[in-house]
């Protein structure tokens, strides 16, 4: 019966995908105007502000943004890759996803994942041995699945003192002293660093393992099926809950300031 | 369990915090806070049904797009029509700003809400503008700007036109695009074209030069005191991180940077700073982009090139950042302008950049008002007695607001709306 309503789903899914990926996107139209083809027009200043490679003492005022990046080539590769995902696979498919289902459903959906998701966390917390954080991840657990009818309502945000935590595997690390190794763009998911990429795998572990127990629980037969619906939708939530867009920040140091923010960020999550 | 039952209470009797003070008195009376706080959330102006405008792109057939912007190669604008026949306003962005930067979303809405079909365009001094449909693609002289900006609304018009009626055209920009919004009126009267009805300018500079020479001066040692750009920046840096480190904070959102700003203890100057900051991260965006598109050896130098999307930029990124808007403009704007117009001086740029050059234009055009604040930190007590001179009860001034920062604040818009809506 189970199985009969996941191949219903996907296929649902699939359909609307295609119905809806036509719709969406940006639609550009094409103007000829020949004074407008930015030929070189061949005029040089007579000033130039040229970065000195040998010049290594000047302080230059943002240097605090550098990060260490050894693959930068490859990573700025991937970053472009990621980019052009987003646009032709990821956004179009999340769209879809927000078109079909209305705002109380994708709250619903969320909500579940977050609080299934408080298992992981929790788990870190107590790895971390930080006992506040692990009974405020706890409390919010036992609150949300029971009055929370199994998280789909996450009543317990609205106390002030039960906010959501998020630690990972990568910041436990951080927390018991690996340090981040080289920036890395990982494929799709975006910004990470070596430590992290690492510390993902571990989260993905441990996501896996709760599901696996939980389809036992359920008595779940084909779980292959299953598992693989439950980690789209959990890829598809998390884009959608994500307002990042790729090149949208109008800088062409984009790169540049979003390696600086995930790695400033990064090392505050691990301290707080 | 005691606990459990203690902690649900709780959870049920603590409601989702949500105030409406939409007629309390904007609080900021200091002009750098309000420029750099803005509107507290619970006193911008209510928007009942969000609509959600659709982003279309214009691109130039065989336009030579650096590889670098390879992803920049059209121009983005967003529009929301209403189902019907209706007046349809143009939003130009403030300097280095988007079609869809958060003022423009706000804008975008306050005017849908008011019954328009709107289209907003980003700054031309914004790298998207500037690398897909510039003709001579350095941005800051105005002439040149506004008739980039007036080519593009000229398409955009054709084809909405072919998809709803429109009854009158509008125009309006906040900060660099409301003098946008003022020299494209002038045009508009010369062609006749759009034929606007109002045009109106939110904030406006009465001089590019002169406004961006008070912003640039407040990243010089006159105003850091002992302290150099490169360590005011770091301790803001740190004062943001303390905060983020304190705070139960688990998005970044647009109301975790208002609480950001407004929890940690700036002092004058540094909001002064960070108001300099910000405006430096867009013209090195804008600086960078203009100098990769001409290949003038500004910032990059000849034999760097070709950049391919791999090139790591960060040194270039160093460099452009520490260029003030002055110098750009000395250094590479007026000797390009040169290069393309032996005629023109620097004080004919400067003048061809203010409403001075169009000043009896202004005098007349009864559809052409402003919007501002008196304390607005880009205008002085010259510019203000000009405004009032030229636009005499065209011009409205909320006394406090520094720049923009009431923009989405209940009755400065309610008054904004007003301006333009019969």
């Amino acid at each position: 019966m189970i199985n009969r309503i996941h191949t219903l789903l996907i296929i649902s899914v699939q359909l609307s995908l295609l119905l809806v990926m036509g719709a969406c996107g940006v639609t550009t139209t094409a103007r000829i105007d020949p004074a407008l083809t930015l030929e070189n027009p061949g005029f040089q200043t007579s000033v130039s502000h040229a970065p000195d490679p040998d010049d290594t003492d000047t302080i230059r005022d943002i240097e605090f943004m550098e990060v260490y990046d050894p693959w930068e080539p490859m990573n700025r590769s991937l970053y472009n890759f990621n980019a052009g995902f987003d646009d032709y696979v990821f956004l179009p498919v999340t769209n879809a996803y927000e078109t079909v289902l209305p705002v109380p459903v994708r709250s619903g959906v969320s909500n579940f994942i977050q609080n299934a998701n408080e298992v992981p966390t929790f788990v870190n917390c107590l790895l971390q041995g930080r006992i506040e954080k692990s009974a405020i991840t706890f409390s919010r657990f036992a609150i949300n699945s029971t009055f929370g009818v199994l998280g789909v309502m996450d009543l317990a945000s609205n106390n002030e003192d039960l906010q959501l935590q998020k630690e990972d595997v990568g910041q436990t690390l951080g927390r018991w002293g690996v340090g981040n190794g080289p920036y890395f763009v990982m494929p799709i998911l975006g910004p990470s660093n070596l430590r992290d990429t690492v510390g993902f795998g571990g989260d993905l572990l441990l996501v896996l393992y709760q599901m696996k127990y939980a389809y036992k629980i359920l008595g779940v037969k084909n779980t292959k099926t299953l598992a693989i619906t439950e980690l789209l939708i959990r890829s598809i939530n998390k884009r959608s809950n994500e307002p990042f867009r790729y090149h949208s920040t109008g800088s062409p140091f984009e790169y540049e300031m979003i390696r600086f923010i995930y790695t400033k960020r990064r090392e505050l999550d691990v301290e707080r | 369990m005691r606990q459990l039952v203690y902690i649900l209470l709780l959870v049920i009797l603590l409601p989702a915090t949500a105030h409406a003070v939409q007629d309390a008195a904007y609080p900021f009376d200091d002009a750098f806070k309000a420029t750099v706080y803005g509107t507290p959330p619970e006193m911008t102006y209510k928007i009942e049904k969000p609509v959600k405008p659709k982003v279309e792109a214009i691109r130039i057939e065989n336009r030579k797009v650096p590889d670098v912007f390879s992803y920049s190669a059209a121009m983005n604008y967003s529009k929301a029509l209403q189902k019907d026949e209706a007046p349809l306003i143009f939003i130009v962005a403030g300097t280095g700003a988007e079609h869809n930067s958060a003022k423009m979303r706000f804008l975008t809405q306050a005017f849908y809400q008011a019954g328009f079909h709107v289209v907003a365009l980003s700054s031309p001094t914004h790298m998207n503008f500037l690398v897909s449909v510039s003709q001579h693609a350095a941005p800051g002289y105005v002439p040149y700007d506004v008739e980039d900006l007036y080519r593009v609304m000229l398409w955009i018009k054709e084809d909405i036109e072919k998809e709803r009626d429109v009854s009158d055209y509008y125009v309006t920009g906040y900060s660099l695009g409301a003098l946008h919004t003022a020299f494209l009126s002038k045009l508009d009267d010369d062609r006749g074209d759009f034929n606007f009805r109002k045009a109106l300018m939110i904030n406006p500079p009465v001089s590019l030069y002169h406004s961006v020479g008070r912003i640039d001066s407040w990243l010089t040692p006159e105003n850091l005191g002992d302290k150099s750009v490169h360590d005011e920046i770091d301790r803001m840096v740190d004062l943001f991180s303390d905060y983020y480190k304190s705070a139960e904070v688990t998005d970044l959102d647009d109301n975790f940077l208002y609480d950001l700003v407004t929890h940690v203890d700036l002092e004058g100057k540094d909001l002064k700073a960070l108001i300099g900051v910000d405006f430096r991260v867009s013209s090195s965006a804008m600086i960078f982009a203009s100098d990769v598109c001409l290949q003038a050896g500004y910032v990059v130098p000849t034999d760097a090139y070709p950049l391919s999307s791999t090139t790591p930029l960060m040194p270039y990124s160093e460099v452009a950042f520490e260029i003030s808007f002055k110098s750009y403009l000395d250094e590479f704007l007026l000797p390009y302008l040169q290069y393309l117009d032996p005629g023109i001086d620097h004080y004919t740029m400067i003048q061809r950049c203010s409403l001075y050059e169009i000043r009896d234009y202004l005098e007349t055009a009864d559809k052409v008002m402003v919007i501002g604040n008196r304390n607005d930190p880009i205008l002085n007590e010259y510019d203000l007695s000009f405004i009032d001179k030229v636009f005499g009860e065209r011009a409205t001034f909320f006394p406090t607001g520094g720049h923009c920062g009431n923009i989405m604040y209940g009755p400065f818009v309610e008054k904004m709306l007003g301006m333009v809506t019969p």
